[in-house]
């Protein structure tokens, strides 16, 4: 993809991380300086900060999302906040492993180690945010494995040096990523700290086409909310919980509306029906017709992955 | 026409009802929730039992 003029190029020492602006058309890209740094990310929206990236909601691509994937942010928002351009194989990502703190390291070690928590908020902290603001990261060139009980492991980074991910803002975010802080200790980085180069490109006639391709395919879910939808909007400025008085939830489709009737059983449905319960689909005659519907309707009928990249 | 042998009692919610409409407006499947139910059964189980094994492919099993 031919991206716009390169208009901002740092390069972030361990352990450090930097809060970017990005209009909607540009691109930043991450680059290993030297190979092998794993790299946190968090993402918000520049002009509400409560709207920021959900990385459990990213998992539905997959843990270990890839070029043509993309960062969502929590719903009710949900809006598509930036594609994954550019990244190369040997960028693992991983989805699951949150980010390192410093409790952590004292509970684990016990020492005051550097950590992505503390370095996402003193990076987040320049456009006033708090530490509480920091989100669960999207991890690059973090190579981790699971077992079938999600229990992880760390394996050697295999990021190499001058690889780099392109990340293209689809809305105006505030984009952070920071030199992942554990790496030195927990080998996620290779029992080593280096640099990141981070570089902002400007957008170019091929990006904003992308932006508003984007836009046209999934910009009109009509149940996507904005703060103007909320029933309660204003943003707390106490921190302690009180209950508002009078308030009434208005829970959706509530109360739920049920209608029962009589189906008719030729002999092989009910052969159907037997199968379904021996192979612990169906606890009764009723659930193995209704799990036998709607499994139907969900792989012939509804979209598997409706964001998927064309 | 198989002969029909008993009857079930099948209740639905009305989100799931709301998608039985949208097969109905397709047409293929009957014109009646309960048609439309057994429709839907009978089609799950070809899938399921016709060659083995149930294979979700999506689009492919008006």
């Amino acid at each position: 993809m031919q991206l716009g003029d390169l208009r901002e190029d740092l390069v972030l020492e361990p352990v450090s991380g930097k809060a970017i602006p990005l209009a909607k058309g540009e691109t930043m890209r991450i680059l290993q300086e030297q190979g092998g740094q794993c790299v946190d990310f968090n993402c918000f929206s520049l002009h509400d900060y409560k709207e920021h990236m959900s990385v459990g909601h990213m998992r539905r691509q997959g843990f270990r999302i890839a070029k043509g994937d993309y960062i969502f942010s929590a719903p009710p928002r949900s809006n598509l906040m930036m594609l994954i351009a550019e990244m190369p194989e040997s960028c693992v990502t991983d989805l699951l492993g949150s980010r390192c703190s410093a409790e952590l390291f004292e509970a684990t070690w016990g020492v005051h180690h550097t950590n992505c928590q503390d370095t996402l908020a003193e990076s987040i902290g320049e456009f006033g945010l708090t530490p509480d603001d920091t989100h669960d990261s999207f991890n690059m060139w973090m190579n981790t494995g699971w077992d079938d009980r999600g229990r992880w492991e760390i394996r050697r980074n295999s990021g190499k040096q001058g690889d780099f991910v392109d990340l293209l803002a689809l809305m105006d975010v505030l984009a952070v990523p920071v030199v992942c802080g554990s790496g030195d200790v927990t080998g996620v980085s290779n029992y080593s700290l280096r640099p990141i180069r981070v570089q902002v490109f400007g957008a170019s006639p091929e990006t904003e086409q992308v932006v508003t391709d984007l836009g046209s395919r999934f910009g009109g879910l009509r149940h996507r909310a904005t703060p103007s939808d909320f029933r309660v909007s204003q943003i707390r400025t106490e921190r302690s919980l009180q209950k508002v008085a009078d308030y009434e939830p208005r829970f959706v489709n509530f109360p739920l509306q049920f209608e029962t009737f009589q189906v008719d059983l030729t002999a092989g449905d009910r052969a159907a029906i037997e199968r379904i319960k021996a192979q612990g689909l169906a606890d009764d005659d009723e659930d193995a017709i209704r799990t036998a519907v709607f499994s139907w309707y969900t792989a012939n009928r509804s979209e598997p992955n409706p964001f998927a990249s064309p | 026409m198989p002969e029909n042998t008993e009857t079930v009692a099948v209740t639905l919610t009305q989100q799931q009802i709301d998608l039985l409409d949208k097969i109905k407006s397709e047409g293929g499947h009957g014109s009646s929730y309960p048609e439309i139910v057994m429709s839907l059964f009978r089609a799950y189980a070809r899938h399921a039992f016709g060659d083995g094994r149930f294979a979700p492919v999506h689009g492919r099993d008006s």
